[in-house]
Formats: C-alpha cells, sequence, structure tokens
C-alpha cells in the first residue's frame, strides 16, 4: 500500500507499508494487503514502515511479542507422584507426550533460599532423585540486603557452570520475592532470556511476585532500580509453604491482599475484615474438619488477589501506561522500608503506606470517618503496623518528589474512594497532604511501631 | 498425574478499564463501555486447583533514521528524531530544560567529542558526556555497572529523556543493555560510528556483554527508540574497520540478496577506497550511488530478518551465518581479529561446505573468496583449527535447542538452514579450505 503525499516540511516524502512474508526459510516485505498464502510459509505480525525524503530513507519498525505465562495452583508440589514441577509449564501436549516417553533424564538447576532450603531441601532432593532428574540447587541468602547485581551475577555464574538447554530446561526459583525477583533477573539475562519457573514460598510472594511480569535488585540503595519486565513461564501456587511461614510474614502478605481489595474487591475485603484472624491462625491451610465457609476463606481469598492482581498487570505488562492501581502502598513504602532496613517487611512498609493513604482519601473526602476507621481496624486486625515513627513528613514529601520524578512528571496517587473502588489522583495540595499526616499522627501514632506480634 | 492439557476446559476472558480500573470479562458478557487491551487471561479448572494462562502482547517501535550532519547545531535529529508528529508538538510546546546523558567511545571522543559538546552547547540541552573505553575485552557487566552509576547520580526523566550511545558495536551494546536495566527499561538511542555497528548492531533489538568467556552471554532484546544513522562518522574509520563492516554486509548479500553481491564483487575496491562516502555529484543526482545502494539494502536485508523475531522465537535465523564459528574464535584470539573479520572467516570456511555439499558450484565459490580478498577481508586462520570449528559446532547444538540450525548460500544471494553436518564432508572441506587459502595467510 504505498502513497505519496508532502509532509509537513516542504520535503516530498513517500511512505509504503510492508509486511513481512517468510519464503522458503528467508523473510521477504512485500508491499500490500492481498498476499499469497500459497507462495509464502507465514506473515508476521510485524511490519516495516518506510519513509524516502530528500534526506533519505527511514524505517519504523512495530513488532509485537507475545508473552505467555501461566499461573497454576497446585497440591503438594514435592510430592514425586506430582508432575507439576517438571512438566507444568508445557501447554502444547504434543510436546508433553514426547517428554514423558523419552527416557532421557530431564535436566533442572533450582534458586532457593536458604532459609527455605533448610526446611524444604530434602523434600525436594528425593523429588528430583524419584524423578531421575539430574540436578543442582543452589542455596543462598535472598534477603533485601543482599538483593543486588552480584548476587545475581553469583546465579548466573552457577547456571553457566552447569549447561543448560537455551530453550527447554527453565531455571527453577523456590523462595520469597526477594528469591524469585532475583533469578527472574538472571534468567532474563542469561543468552538475553532464558525460561525461568516461579514457586512462591511465602504469602506476599504467592499473591505479588509470582504473578506479574516484573524482576529485579536494589541498585544504589534504591529498591528495584534495575531489573526487567520479563514473566516466567509459569509459576506454580502451593499453599502448603505457609505452614511453615512465621506468623509476621503470613500478615506482611495480607498486607498486598488487603492492597488488593481497597482498590478493587469489596467482597475480598469484607473477607479479610471478618476471618483476617483465623487466616493468620491457620496459616492459609484447608483444614477439612472446619465448617465451609471458614474453609473456603483461605483459597478464596488468594484467588481473588491472583486475579484481581492478573487483571490489573496482563494489560499493562511493561508499565506503558504509569497510571497503576497496584502502585497503592507503593509511593511512600520504597523509601520508608530503604531507610530503616531491614526492621520492616515489605508489605509492613506498603500498609503504613496505605494506612497514610486511607488518611488522605478521608481528608480529601473521598472516604467517610466509618470506612476510614473500618479499614484501620481491618490492618489492625491483620496485625499489621498503621504507623511508623520514621515515617516523617519529611520522608513523605521526598518520596512523592520522586514519584514526580520516576512517574513523567505526575504523582499518579491511587486513592480508594470506597471499600473497593479507587481512583488515581494528580493534584492533592500540600495542606491535605499535611493535615492528613497530622491527624494520621495523632489518632494512631500510640501503637506500636512494629508488627503486632505479642 | 498432571491432566491432559487439550482437554480442559478453558474460559477466555478479555481485559476491559473503567474508570482507571481494569475488569475481565468473558466473551458471554456484555462488554463494558471502557478501553479494551489485546491481553487475555484464560482460566482453567483441575484437579489441584485453578489455572490461568496470561497472554499478553507487547509492541516495541523502533526508527531507524538516516541523516546527514548529525552533529549540526541546527539538526534536530539528535534530540528529536526519535518522536513522531504528535509527540514532538507537545514536547516542545513544554518548557522544561532539555536534559540528555551521552556515552560516547573514547577514541570516538577524540575525534567528535567536542563537536558533540558544542552540539548540547548551541540547544542549551543540560547534558553529561561520559567517554569510555568500549572494547570487545571490556565488554562486561562491570562497565554496565559504571554507566548506571553515572546515569543514575546525573538524574534522567522515566520516559522523555533518552539515554545516547555514540560509537561502535561494542558501546551500543553495552549502553543499551544498561538502559534495558535501568527502571527495567529506559529509552537509549543508538548513533553508530563504525561501518560495522551503522549496519549491524544498530538496526536489531539485541544488547549485551560478554560473560564468563562466552561472547555476548548476557542482554536482553530491548532495541533502541531509535537509531540515527549518519555515514560521515565513517570517514575517520581506519581501512581495516571498514573492511571489519564490509564483512557483514557481504553476509547479508550472500545470504538473501545478489544485487547487494554483485555490487560489493564490482565496487568493493572503491567503496573501501571512498570509505563509504557520497562524493558531491552523485548527492545531487537521480541515481543512487554504491554507497548509498550499498548500505541502504544492507539495512533493508537486516530489518526483513529481524523484524519478524525480535527476541529469536525462531532459533533458524539467516543473519546467523558467519556466527557460527566466529565467536569461539574471536574470544580464543582476542584483540587479534575484529569480530567482522572473524565473521568472514567463518562464512569463507562455509562457503567450502556448501560447495563440499554441492549447494555452490566451483565458480560461485571462487567468486565469493576473490570477492572477500577484494574487501581486504582474511578468508583463513591458522588459530581456526579443526578441532576449535568442532567445539563451536558442538557449542552451537548445545545452545540452539539441539539442532545445528547452520545457514549455507545455495546460490549468489539465496540461502537455506541445514540441521546436520556430517563429518565426512566437514573435514573435506576443511581440508580444501586450508589447502586453497592458508597461503593467504593472517592478517
Amino acid at each position: 500500500m504505498g502513497k505519496t503525499h508532502l509532509g509537513d516540511t516542504n520535503n516530498k516524502e513517500k511512505k509504503t507499508e510492508f509486511s513481512l512474508v517468510k519464503v522458503k526459510g528467508t523473510w521477504k516485505r512485500k508491499v500490500g494487503k492481498n498476499l499469497n498464502k500459497n507462495t509464502m510459509d507465514c506473515v508476521s505480525a510485524a511490519k516495516i514502515y518506510e519513509s524516502i525524503t530528500e534526506k533519505g530513507t527511514s524505517w519504523t519498525v512495530v513488532s509485537p511479542i507475545v508473552f505467555t505465562y501461566k499461573v497454576s495452583e497446585t497440591q503438594g508440589l514435592l510430592d514425586p507422584s506430582n508432575d507439576t514441577l517438571l512438566l507444568g509449564h508445557i501447554t502444547d501436549s504434543q510436546q508433553l507426550e514426547d517428554i514423558k516417553k523419552n527416557t532421557k533424564p530431564l535436566k533442572r538447576f533450582v534458586v532457593m533460599d536458604q532459609v527455605v532450603y533448610k526446611i524444604y531441601g530434602s523434600k525436594l532432593t528425593e523429588y528430583f532423585k524419584a524423578r531421575n532428574v539430574l540436578y543442582q540447587i543452589l542455596p543462598l541468602p535472598t534477603t533485601e540486603e543482599k538483593k543486588s547485581m552480584e548476587l545475581a551475577m553469583k546465579i548466573l555464574e552457577e547456571v553457566h557452570k552447569f549447561s543448560l538447554d537455551r530453550r527447554t530446561e527453565p531455571i527453577i526459583a523456590i523462595g520469597g520475592g526477594v528469591c524469585l525477583d532475583i533469578v527472574g533477573l538472571a534468567a532474563s539475562l542469561y543468552r538475553r532470556r532464558t525460561p525461568y519457573i516461579r514457586v512462591p514460598t511465602t504469602l506476599l510472594s504467592y499473591i505479588d511476585a509470582s504473578v506479574g511480569a516484573k524482576t529485579g535488585v536494589n541498585f544504589a540503595n534504591c529498591k528495584n532500580k534495575l531489573g526487567t519486565y520479563i514473566p516466567p513461564v509459569a509459576a506454580f501456587l502451593d499453599r502448603s509453604f505457609m505452614q511453615t511461614v512465621p506468623r509476621r510474614h503470613i500478615s506482611n502478605g495480607l498486607a498486598e491482599m488487603l492492597k488488593m481489595a481497597l482498590m478493587k474487591h469489596r467482597g475480598l475485603f469484607e473477607l479479610l475484615e471478618a476471618h483476617g484472624q483465623f487466616l493468620l491462625d491457620s496459616r492459609f491451610q484447608s483444614d477439612n474438619s472446619i465448617e465451609c465457609n471458614r474453609l473456603e476463606a483461605a483459597s478464596l481469598s488468594t484467588r481473588i488477589a491472583i486475579e484481581t492482581m492478573l487483571e490489573e498487570l496482563a494489560p499493562n505488562l511493561w508499565e506503558d501506561d504509569l497510571n497503576r492501581l497496584v502502585d497503592f502502598g507503593h509511593l511512600i513504602s520504597p523509601e520508608l522500608e530503604m531507610k530503616v532496613l531491614p526492621s520492616l517487611l515489605h508489605g509492613e512498609a506498603v500498609n503504613i503506606d496505605m494506612s497514610y493513604m486511607v488518611y488522605v482519601s478521608w481528608e480529601s473526602g473521598l472516604l467517610t470517618e466509618e470506612e476510614k476507621l473500618r479499614i484501620i481496624r481491618c490492618m489492625v486486625g491483620l496485625e499489621l503496623p498503621v504507623w511508623h515513627q520514621d515515617c516523617t513528613m519529611e520522608l513523605v514529601q521526598q518520596s512523592l518528589r520522586n514519584r514526580l520524578k520516576h512517574s513523567g512528571g505526575l504523582v499518579r496517587m491511587p486513592l480508594p474512594i470506597g471499600l473497593g473502588q479507587a481512583e488515581i489522583f494528580n493534584d492533592t495540595s500540600d495542606e491535605i497532604l499535611y493535615r492528613a499526616y497530622e491527624k494520621w499522627c495523632d489518632e494512631l501514632s500510640t501503637s506500636s511501631d512494629s508488627s503486632g506480634d505479642p | 498425574m498432571l491432566s491432559n492439557n487439550s482437554s480442559q476446559q478453558q474460559t477466555e476472558f478479555n481485559l476491559v478499564q473503567v474508570n482507571r480500573t481494569w475488569i475481565r470479562q468473558s466473551q458471554h458478557c456484555q462488554q463494558a463501555e471502557g478501553r479494551s487491551s489485546a491481553a487475555k487471561i484464560y482460566e482453567s479448572k483441575s484437579d489441584h486447583g485453578l489455572s490461568w494462562t496470561v497472554v499478553s502482547p507487547i509492541v516495541f517501535t523502533y526508527r531507524v533514521i538516516q541523516c546527514k550532519n548529525i552533529l549540526d547545531a541546527r539538526n534536530d535529529t539528535l534530540l528529536w528524531g526519535h518522536l513522531g508528529d504528535q509527540e514532538l508538538k507537545a514536547t516542545i510546546s513544554n518548557s522544561k530544560p532539555v536534559k540528555r546523558f551521552v556515552v560516547i567511545d573514547e577514541t570516538v571522543n577524540q575525534l567528535y567529542g567536542s563537536q558533540v559538546t558544542q552540539y548540547f552547547e548551541a540547544r542549551k540541552v543540560v547534558h553529561k558526556i561520559l567517554p569510555l573505553p568500549t572494547t570487545e575485552e571490556n565488554k562486561c557487566m562491570a562497565l554496565v555497572t559504571k554507566i548506571l552509576q553515572e546515569v543514575h547520580s546525573f538524574g534522567i526523566d522515566r520516559r522523555s529523556e533518552p539515554i545516547i550511545a555514540i560509537g561502535g558495536g561494542v558501546c551500543l551494546d553495552v549502553v543499551g543493555l544498561a538502559a534495558s536495566l535501568y527502571r527495567r527499561r529506559t529509552p537509549y538511542i543508538r548513533v553508530p560510528t563504525t561501518l560495522l555497528s551503522y549496519i549491524d548492531a544498530s538496526v536489531g533489538a539485541k544488547t549485551g556483554v560478554n560473560f564468563a568467556g562466552g561472547k555476548n552471554k548476557l542482554g536482553s532484546y530491548v532495541p533502541p527508540v531509535a537509531t540515527f544513522l549518519d555515514r560521515s562518522f565513517v570517514q575517520t574509520l581506519p581501512q581495516r574497520q571498514i573492511s571489519n563492516g564490509m564483512a557483514e554486509m557481504l553476509k547479508m548479500a550472500l545470504m538473501k540478496h545478489r544485487g547487494l553481491f554483485e555490487l560489493l564483487e564490482a565496487e568493493g575496491r572503491t567503496l573501501l577506497q571512498s570509505k563509504l562516502q557520497s562524493c558531491e555529484s552523485s548527492e545531487r543526482s537521480e541515481q543512487e550511488d554504491s554507497a548509498t545502494a550499498s548500505t541502504r539494502i544492507a539495512i533493508e536485508t537486516m530489518l526483513e530478518e529481524l523484524a519478524p523475531n525480535l527476541w529469536e522465537d525462531d532459533l533458524d535465523r539467516l543473519v546467523d551465518f558467519g556466527h557460527l564459528i566466529s565467536p569461539e574464535l574471536e574470544m580464543s584470539v582476542l584483540p587479534a581479529l575484529l569480530h567482522g573479520e572473524a565473521v568472514n572467516i567463518d562464512m569463507s570456511l562455509m562457503v567450502y561446505v556448501a560447495q563440499q555439499r554441492g549447494l555452490l558450484t566451483a565458480e560461485e565459490k571462487a567468486r565469493i573468496i576473490q570477492c572477500m580478498l577484494g574487501l581486504q577481508l582474511p578468508v583463513w586462520h591458522q588459530d581456526c583449527t579443526l578441532a576449535l570449528v568442532q567445539k563451536a559446532l558442538s557449542e552451537r547444538l548445545k545452545h540452539s535447542a539441539g539442532s545445528l540450525r547452520m545457514p549455507l548460500p545455495t546460490g549468489l544471494g539465496s540461502a537455506e538452514i541445514f540441521h546436520d553436518m556430517s563429518e565426512d564432508i566437514l573435514c573435506k572441506a576443511y581440508c580444501k579450505w586450508t589447502d586453497e587459502l592458508s597461503s593467504s595467510g593472517n592478517k
């Protein structure tokens, strides 16, 4: 489809749109939309636009890359009779059959958080032995303080020595958010893309780190300054790992669940209000002896959390749109978290941020007093901190200035406008922010500034 | 046992944005009013629980713009060439001071650094120019980290202040990787200053650094927002570097474009001598001169091959010709061979393989080798032993999901990908290659 027209300048410009077709292994550009399918192997979704002026020729390449990944609930992931860990990422049934028929032993490289390794390392080893898998397990101290490029490089050295097939032997990450983020980054870099699998072992990573595309490490004392948007081929969600998670870390995860509830899902909020304590006590394990509605709370809440998160992430995988509801609780918390490292867990910092923002909402007239109280009460019920002495007004202002800088000049502040509804605001006045801060301190500073652990 | 995926019921959900909130809607539901996404979520149920499959297309758009006098202060390209008309209007009306961070190869800085500085000063751009020794030996993660530290201290807007890389392939690759990582994606611009980077490194998506002795083992597939091609940089290149770039041009010719091959055959010497500069008279004429034509065709053929396969979903790639053996060779004799030189040695051997397999006639083989010699490229190397070749091919097998994927010319300007190589043919070809060409010696 060629056309000639005068551009904005005096130069004559000739513009042509080309499709790309593959003929016997060679790509050729072709003008026109009526492509004879008989002469070609396939047509690409990519296009090249050519523009010819006196100055020379320019081309614009438009190339869509489709990211596909699975998020699967499973039970008994480390049970040798469960295929998921090894084959759950395969979507093509022919491929699956071929692998099952092939007697060649599978090969897998696993990075495991070292605390998780102490508890589950032997079970994992037994799994691989029972399945005749050639494996290497690399236990690492995947803590926030160690979340750096150095640790990613360490993983890369070991992966490189182990020698994996480029496409069919995904690296497996088993651990919390830090572990999943670092392994994801290492895998993104190796050979420019290596498939990887996430197995979250904490509640936080279960509903947050595992379901999006983000990978990353900290840099120059800033959270997640370096990373990629490359999703895993699959994330396998087995709630049984949470049995061994300390209570504080369950609360930690509940903060991200609450975030989704406040932004998008009234039902999830009411569930957390009603069953928060039970979820904490039961560590999200489903017990057949408990009555029906409580039995549902664990699986239902995690499902809703994931579905709402996927809804927000899938259409914006590479953050083309910087207006993101999932940023709620993440405007101030990065500064706060890094400042007091390691005394606040990620979710705890997020909750303190959300708690303050609830006051901002209320001060702005977007929430009623009753709604504000319900939310704070819910947070306290989830044993999350709702205030912190290091979250000073200066820190708040610094964070919002950074937000402005990193978000293309707008603050893009998600605020709840009801229970389970939200909007994004760019014009909240300094006055409101300050008044909200005062009231937030007045009303909440008497509560403990550490987590609600007895 | 995991149930057979194909028999599972899957519900397809579309995603619609209503008041800043994305909601999923199954096909049967009434479509809500709002922005639609191209992404989809498929949900299915099994004994173990629910499973969701996310399918999310990300569209990469980038411009490759030929221009002249890119460092002339009257030329907008370096600052705004990456924007479309609409975006440009919006930006110009914004009174905020323009800011740019530039990474420039040390050698290029010596030649052009003052012009770059003058450009930014004349345009009143707040700028920082970081000269770095971007050599193959330095092409590592530590260099990327250095760039990141400087970018971070300088401070750039997340989306509107692209990092600019001015230099050869190594420079462009390293800056591209740093930009891909910073904030998980930061726009960057490539200004190639060597012929090789002009037709190769600048037009694709690949970024990278070497690692554990392996070439480009770490990197990303994130393209720049734009590449600006100004052939005048090539004037200050040593002859050897021009030949170096011609190797990649020849590669595309052999794989896909007979016309380009014939041009290189006929005009190779002239192109080398003129350093691919177009003379005054040819610029005014209607006809394209050979320098303009050859660079244009090289880029077009490269874009044809790269655009549909930006992330190498398909490991069968014609552009891999000359790149099966050369990575081993290049790294083992570093820094004795330039990239293009190693590529040419690889191609030269592969031409013998092609002839041995009956894909090329003896005459075609001879023409190709003649052309290579005319371009002053090495066609043989003593360190390219049979053992090295075999090792490289077994590495290829390992890194290409179990298949050799060997591009071989099947004529002048046509090629195919082969998945097998008999030891016998390889040895015979290797012996002939050594017999006939070893006298041409090393560069």
